[in-house]
């Protein structure tokens, strides 16, 4: 062979061409995916004697229990822990990530006084310093409290009593909706008993995805076999639609009318246990409404009633926030007319206090506003919250992380990040049977940092107002009940009341009127803010579930709009394209996604983590469920 | 290129070094009374012990019990003096894995082999593959670059974990073995 260069161009493709049926490029890529792994700048795992301690995750209010694997005392990993009366053995993806969180990168080891960094102590002496302002100019100071029910709010709760007009607070949770109505009507609390339920109906509400203790309910559904069955509507093919026995596609904003079409069947053919004023809502305006064929509703109606006890659940899902007002009542509803047995009276713990809806507070009424620190995993738009606020109001914040809400706060506290300090759980306040714990910590807590317990303790000091209790004060009230069990594991423990929980008797239903939707010319969509428990929560997301979103794309990442292919053909959009999503309150850029589980004529946002406001800022600020929207080529 | 591919390149992939002692797994077994969980047993609480240590050695080696150069060598440099043996581990994993042989072993009544091949019945220790990029030995990989018809015991990715678990029908989600 000469070495001309076309005999050169010839070897170099051949070459070129042949070194992909060598092993080269298949185990180069193997190999240096694994080399990244060594990197000097990546913290290797410990290695060494594993060892065991338990505690609960305390990353939202379902109060699960954890084993953490540690090496040197140090956990590496979290497990979930068999035989917990809470969680049944399960744990979310948040939770196995619980014990990154203090290390996460936006933990916040200093205090933040009006943006700037200071010492904790002085950040506790600006908020002392707001709320004796507030208490002397008699201004509504508010407590914001996403886990009501623990000792540590009912010292809040004893804080706010020093101080005339102020008000203890807690935001929207899908645990507390029907439940919520329900108590109401009933006048004493409510909960559920879903082991006694034959027939599980959700109506838009992430059942099986996010509900309670993670483990409880797919424990019920893993082991169900004929016993009980789970029916879901909803718009979308979410997890709990593609986990339930029957998935009932209903089409966007007509969860009332569905529950309403149900109630017209129960009353129109006797099923109901009770009087209903709604008997004159006909199937096929339920049908033309949602979407359905009448049959349809029928069905699931005599199911429901054939089926008992059955139980029916609503709450909207903890990113795209509650179901509207007509939707929570028609659903709670269905629950009285079927006389489900499921429904129980629920015995508060005894220094349980009760909260008022943060809802449904006049606008503008609060001046100082003290948000604790503890998350339920819900997404909260800041804009909601503000315009609850008066002017010039301020905010104190319990914060262990940096996240948006904190740098808008005007002083932020640091306290402990879950793992760090002693904590309380308690059960999902769905649940019919009150449970209480102390979550053991996992690691030490940065000095300087305060526990949540302390920094009340400091502001009731600072207001030269009575201490506010502790929480041993709630075993040594949980010991004076003298009736429970205690489930011991390893250093950890949980009480679960056992007090029967007999029956409750309701008032007369009200009236429910169906409220019209909302319809804006030139918005032919419906934008829809979409998520998962935690992804736009109060603090960050573990950094393990990046996994989620980032690498399998099992859950949607920030800036991703999801749409049926349908819509995108329709508008002229292409598949991963950019676009931009408006509504009558602003606009966004998005990248597009196909998914065949978004109903047509949906746009499905993802509100993820920091970048929520933004998504939430497109449904205005009184709800963020949905917003009319058309899409625009970018 | 084909060749150099095949041929050339696993060459310059692998550094190869020996054992810093040598160990006849073949003379201590059947032959000796013993078998692999004598020296590579679990401990009171269920926990593997993994590799011996030279006093656990030295339980049986408190002087010399034969004649071969390797015992006079381990003898010398490692009884003697109390030091521990630096072995080069073929089955080492990364540092985000991690592997209950208890609940393998006893649990699922694994036989070492499965996983290790037919390294106790070997006569010496051979040369440690050190993978340059990854670092790894060669076992993980397992002998062919191919990684096609290996046998049981032969390879220790995770496709290898992931295929046995399948055909026993056994769950392990992520984070069953990484953390």
């Amino acid at each position: 062979m000469t070495g001309t260069r076309r005999n050169l161009l010839a070897f170099g493709g051949g070459a070129a061409a042949a070194v992909a049926f060598t092993p080269i490029p298949w185990k180069l890529l193997d190999d240096v995916s694994i080399w990244t792994q060594n990197w000097s700048w990546i913290p290797p795992v410990p290695r060494g004697e594993i060892t065991v301690k338990h505690s609960a995750c305390t990353m939202c209010g379902a109060g699960c229990g954890v084993q953490a694997h540690c090496v040197g005392g140090q956990p590496f990993g979290l497990a979930p822990v068999a035989g917990h009366p809470l969680s049944h053995g399960g744990l979310c993806a948040l939770a196995y990530g619980a014990h990154q969180m203090p290390y996460h990168a936006r933990r916040l080891r200093k205090g933040l006084s009006r943006g700037a960094e200071v010492a904790p102590d002085v950040a506790l002496a600006h908020a002392v310093e707001i709320l004796r302002d507030a208490r002397d100019a008699r201004r509504v100071v508010a407590v914001l409290d996403e886990r009501p029910g623990r000792m540590v709010s009912a010292m809040y709760a004893r804080l706010l009593g020093g101080l005339p007009g102020s008000v203890y607070l807690t935001p929207p949770a899908p645990e507390r909706a029907t439940a919520g109505i329900l108590s109401g009507w009933a006048g004493r609390p409510a909960g559920f008993d879903f082991e006694k339920a034959r027939t599980i109906l959700s109506i838009g509400t992430p059942l099986l995805d996010g509900f309670g203790a993670a483990g409880a309910l797919l424990a019920l559904w893993a082991n169900r076999e004929d016993r009980v069955r789970f029916l879901h509507a909803e718009p979308r093919q979410s997890h709990t639609a593609a986990l339930a026995d029957r998935w009932i596609a209903i089409r966007p904003g007509s969860e009332a009318a569905f529950a309403l079409g149900l109630a017209g069947v129960l009353v129109r053919d006797g099923l109901a246990k009770a009087p209903a004023p709604y008997g004159a809502f006909s199937l096929e305006e339920a049908a033309r409404r949602t979407g359905l064929r009448p049959d349809t509703i029928l069905a699931v109606a005599h199911e429901l009633a054939g089926r008992g006890p059955a139980l029916v659940i609503g709450g909207g899902d903890p990113v795209s926030g509650p179901l509207p007002r007509d939707a929570e009542q028609s659903i709670a509803a269905l629950n009285v007319l079927l006389g489900s047995e499921a429904v129980c009276p629920r015995h508060p713990l005894p220094f349980e206090r009760p909260a008022t809806p943060l809802l449904d507070v006049p606008d503008g009424t609060i001046s100082v506003l003290i948000a604790d620190a503890a998350s339920n995993g819900c997404a909260l738009p800041e804009a909601v919250l503000r315009r609850k606020l008066a002017n010039n109001a301020q905010i104190i914040r319990l914060s262990a992380f940096q996240t948006t809400a904190a740098r808008r706060a005007d002083v932020v506290v640091p306290v402990a990040a879950p793992s760090e300090a002693l904590e309380e759980v308690t059960a999902p306040a769905c649940n019919a049977r009150a449970a209480w714990g102390l979550a053991p910590p996992l690691v030490e807590r940065p000095e300087g940092v305060y526990t949540v317990p302390e920094v009340v303790a400091r502001l009731a000091e600072g207001c030269q107002m009575p201490a506010p209790g502790s929480i041993d004060e709630a075993s040594e009230a949980i010991q004076a009940l003298g009736r429970g069990s205690t489930f011991e594991f390893g250093d950890a423990s949980i009480w679960t009341d056992s007090e029967d929980s007999g029956q409750l008797e309701f008032a007369a239903l009200p009236e429910i009127r169906l409220e019209e939707p909302s319809l804006a010319d030139g918005f032919p969509l419906t934008l829809m803010p979409a998520g998962w428990r935690g992804a736009a929560a109060a603090i960050p997301l573990p950094p393990l579930t990046t996994k989620l979103y980032q690498e399998s794309e099992l859950r949607p990442g920030a800036r991703e709009a999801r749409v049926h292919p349908a819509t995108a053909r329709d508008l002229g959009l292409a598949r991963q394209s950019r676009a931009t999503a408006e509504t009558p309150y602003g606009s966004a850029a998005v990248s597009l996604r196909f998914d065949e589980s978004v109903p047509p004529g949906v746009v499905e946002v993802a509100a993820h983590e920091d970048d929520a406001a933004r998504v939430f800022a497109l449904c205005g600020d009184t709800c963020w469920r949905s917003a009319p929207a058309r899409l625009r080529r970018s | 290129m084909l060749a150099a591919g095949w041929l050339l390149f696993p060459a310059l992939l692998y550094t190869s070094t020996p054992q810093p002692a040598q160990f006849s797994h073949q003379a201590h077994g059947e032959a000796a009374g013993l078998t692999c969980d004598t020296c590579h047993g679990f401990t009171a609480e269920g926990r593997f012990a993994g590799i011996p240590t030279t006093e656990s050695c030295a339980g049986c080696h408190s002087g010399l019990l034969g004649e071969t150069e390797s015992e006079k060598h381990f003898f010398a440099n490692f009884v003697e003096p109390g030091r521990e043996v630096n072995w080069l581990i073929y089955s080492r994993q990364p540092d985000n894995v991690r592997f209950s042989h208890a609940r393998h072993v006893q649990v699922g009544k694994m036989e070492c082999a499965e996983c290790h091949g037919p390294h106790g019945e070997s006569e010496s220790l051979k040369a440690f593959e050190r993978n340059r990029i990854s670092g790894y030995s060669r076992d993980i990989w397992g002998p062919r670059m191919l990684r096609v018809g290996l046998k049981p015991g032969q390879g220790m990715k995770m496709d290898d974990c992931m295929a046995c678990h399948r055909d026993r029908q056994v769950e392990a989600g992520c984070l069953g073995c990484h953390r």
